[in-house]
This record gives structure tokens, sequence and C-alpha cells, in this order.
């Protein structure tokens, strides 16, 4: 009785020293994966250029900030009763979505507005007349959204919308900080080493407009 | 065999331990804030990309559940103007020879209202698409634009076109004999 009961645990340790092995080595299915909910993935499809340009722009400053934005709407839930002072009132459901957004806003100055009449030049003295920053994009990609709550039913269109909100945020801080005369500060002092590296001595730099 | 079993189960016990600790992830804190930069764009591609996605991975749901989006998104390359010295620009006279870094992608924009769907199927079991989903779904699209740069040949185009603008600049600033060359080390991809 003892022998064949040694024999049965065993076996049962075998069993599961295999099973164990197999999960190591990706050959069976982790127990707490059984249920897990698997993950969607896109399909490499190609990538089509649509239109290609040529620019010449000194990047000469990026702001970086995270915003929150929500966005609230009558759902089609039922009502809830809410308590005041007055008693409860009966009030409609709400839909909420909120959204976090990481993005940058990209500042610069545009180097193909720069003519002829813009550049002096006398033996090692330069004069430049530079065109005056401006923001160049606002970035928020994909991956830098998060919807941190989604109530309800919302359109694409709402979701786009507080996205733009976002950006538009995100554009708004940068001006706020300064970035515009940052940025020709930055291109100025990225210009004047360029010259200097170039053989000049004497650089005088200017901007056509000042914001 | 008592003891065979004893060093079996033991065995057993120590891998299950070894496999309930936890891993630890360590994630890089994003600092936010102005950043000063000092680079050359000169190249920008508008691409296309359908995402196709097929949610019947899992076992137990019931009924289908696919969507496809159109995405478009803008590519920016250039080149990083810090990375050049005093000693990749040499001067004799009116020649002058520069030796640039090499171009690499610089910004990846894909803006919010470039995402549409475009078509849907949920089946009458399954939940429809959340924003989260949908956001999941471009963001492994943007990974996948990010991935291609070097055979969409934008740097190749980011390069020519650094050449022809510091070309055109050097001349107005009085040099006869421009020659422009690039690095031989290569900037790894962003």
């Amino acid at each position: 009785m003892r022998q064949s009961l040694k024999k049965i645990l065993i076996i049962a340790a075998s069993v599961l020293l295999i099973i164990f092995l197999f999960q190591k080595i990706n050959w069976l299915p982790s127990f707490k994966n059984i249920f897990k909910s698997q993950p969607i993935v896109i399909e490499e499809t190609p990538i089509l250029v649509k239109e290609i340009h040529s620019l010449a722009t000194l990047v000469s400053i990026t702001y970086s900030d995270e915003i929150v934005m929500d966005s609230t709407k009558v759902g089609n839930g039922l009502p809830s009763l809410l308590p005041t002072t007055m008693g409860t009132l009966l009030t409609p459901s709400l839909d909420r979505l909120v959204i976090i957004g990481r993005g940058k806003a990209v500042a610069g100055t545009d180097l193909k507005k720069l003519n002829e009449n813009d550049i002096h030049v006398t033996g090692d003295s330069i004069h430049l007349l530079l065109p005056t920053a401006s923001i160049l994009q606002v970035i928020i990609n994909p991956s830098n959204f998060e919807i941190f709550s989604e109530e309800g039913d919302w359109s694409e269109t709402a979701i786009i919308d507080l996205k733009r909100k976002i950006s538009e945020r995100v554009q708004q801080n940068a001006l706020a900080q300064n970035i515009l005369n940052r940025a020709n500060d930055r291109s100025k002092s990225v210009m004047e080493t360029f010259l200097k590296n170039t053989g000049f001595t004497k650089i005088n730099i200017e901007f056509s407009q000042l914001p | 065999m008592g003891k065979s079993l004893l060093i079996m189960c033991s065995c057993l016990l120590l891998m299950t331990m070894g496999c309930s600790s936890k891993k630890e992830t360590t994630g890089i804190q994003q600092v936010l804030g102005l950043q000063k930069m000092s680079n050359l764009a000169t190249a920008e591609y508008v691409v296309t990309k359908i995402i196709k996605a097929n949610d019947n991975k899992t076992w137990y749901k019931i009924g289908d559940r696919k969507i496809l989006m159109n995405c478009k998104a803008t590519l920016t390359a250039g080149i990083d103007l810090s990375q050049l010295t005093e000693k990749d620009i040499s001067i004799d006279g009116d020649r002058i020879t520069i030796t640039l870094p090499h171009a690499k992608l610089l910004y990846l924009n894909i803006k919010p209202e470039d995402i549409k769907t475009a078509y849907r199927e949920v089946s009458i079991f399954r939940s429809n698409f959340t924003a989260q989903e949908k956001d999941a779904l471009a963001a492994q699209a943007e990974k996948q634009i990010r991935g291609s740069v070097e055979s969409l040949g934008i740097l190749v185009t980011a390069e020519t076109n650094a050449s022809l603008f510091i070309n055109n600049f050097l001349q107005k600033l009085g040099y006869k004999n421009i020659n422009i060359n690039y690095s031989s080390t290569k900037i790894p991809l962003q």
C-alpha cells in the first residue's frame, strides 16, 4: 500500500516537473495566461510616401509639457440621485472623458526665407539678417496620449476635439514660456558658432522682425 | 526511493519559489520644459498607412471584432549642427571642406485628426473599440513607421538637401570651392 502511494507521488511530482519545465521553455502556456485577454496586434501594412518637402529650418528650442483635459456630456445611462441640503435631486447620468497628453512644441528659424540681401560680407566681417523664429509644430503622437477615463459612448470627433485642445494648450504654454524669444537667441547662437567656424571674426546677427 | 522523492519535491519547490519573484521594472523619468536644440531640418516626408487589426486571438471571446483605420504621418529629418566642431571644417583661401554628421530622424508627427476609422466590424457579443484601444493600435503604427525610416529613404534625402543648402549658403558667404562630406560614424536613429 505504502509502496504504491510512493509510486503515485513520484509520478505526480514527475508530471509537475515536466509541466513546469515545458512552461519554462514556452512549450506550454502559463496557467495565469490562460484566461488573459490576448493583445490586439496590427498587421504589417505598407507605408506610402505621399509628399516630399525640402526644408532648411533651424530647430532651436523644444518645449515639452503634460496636459490633462476632460469633457462631460449627458449620457444614455440611468439617472442618479444626488444628495443635497434640500433633499435628493434626480440628475441625469454623465459620460466623462479624461485624456492626458504629453507633447512638445518645436520652435525655430526658417532659413529658406534668407535671401541674398540678408547677407553682407566684407572680408572677415559678416552681417546677417535672420528671419524671426516661429512655432514649427506641436507634436503629440498616439503613444503620447493616455485615455485616463472613458465613461459612456464618445464619438471619434469628440475625442479628436479634446486631443486638439490639448495640442493648443501645449502651444499656449510654450508661448507663455517665451519660446519664440528663446528660439531667436538660440538660433543666433548656433549661427554665430557656425560662422565663427567658417572663418568670420566679426559677426553681427539681427532679426528681420522681432515678435 | 524516499530520498529521490524528497530531492525531486525540493527542486520543484525551489523552482516555483524562483518563479514567483516579481520582476522590477525601471522607467525613464521624462523631464518637461524647455530644451535647447541645434538641428537643421532639411527633409519632410508625408506618409500614409492603413492600420489593420483583428481581435480574434482570445479563445473564450465569441464573435469577430475588426477595425481598419487610415493614418497620416509627417516625418522630419535633418542634421545635428551641435556635432559640427571646428575640426570638421577646414579653410584654405576660398576653398572650404566641411564634414557633416549623418542625418537622423528629428520628429515623427501624427496629428489626432489624421487618424480616421475607415471600417469596423463588431459582432453582437463583443464590445465596441474604445478610444484607448484605438490609441494603442495607432501607437503600434507609429512604432512601425519609426522603424521604417531607413527604408523610406528620408535620411538620404535629408543629407542631399543639407549639402545643397549649406553649399548655397557658403557660396553666399563668398566661398568658391566647397566640398561637403559626411562623417564615417553613423548616428543611431532617434
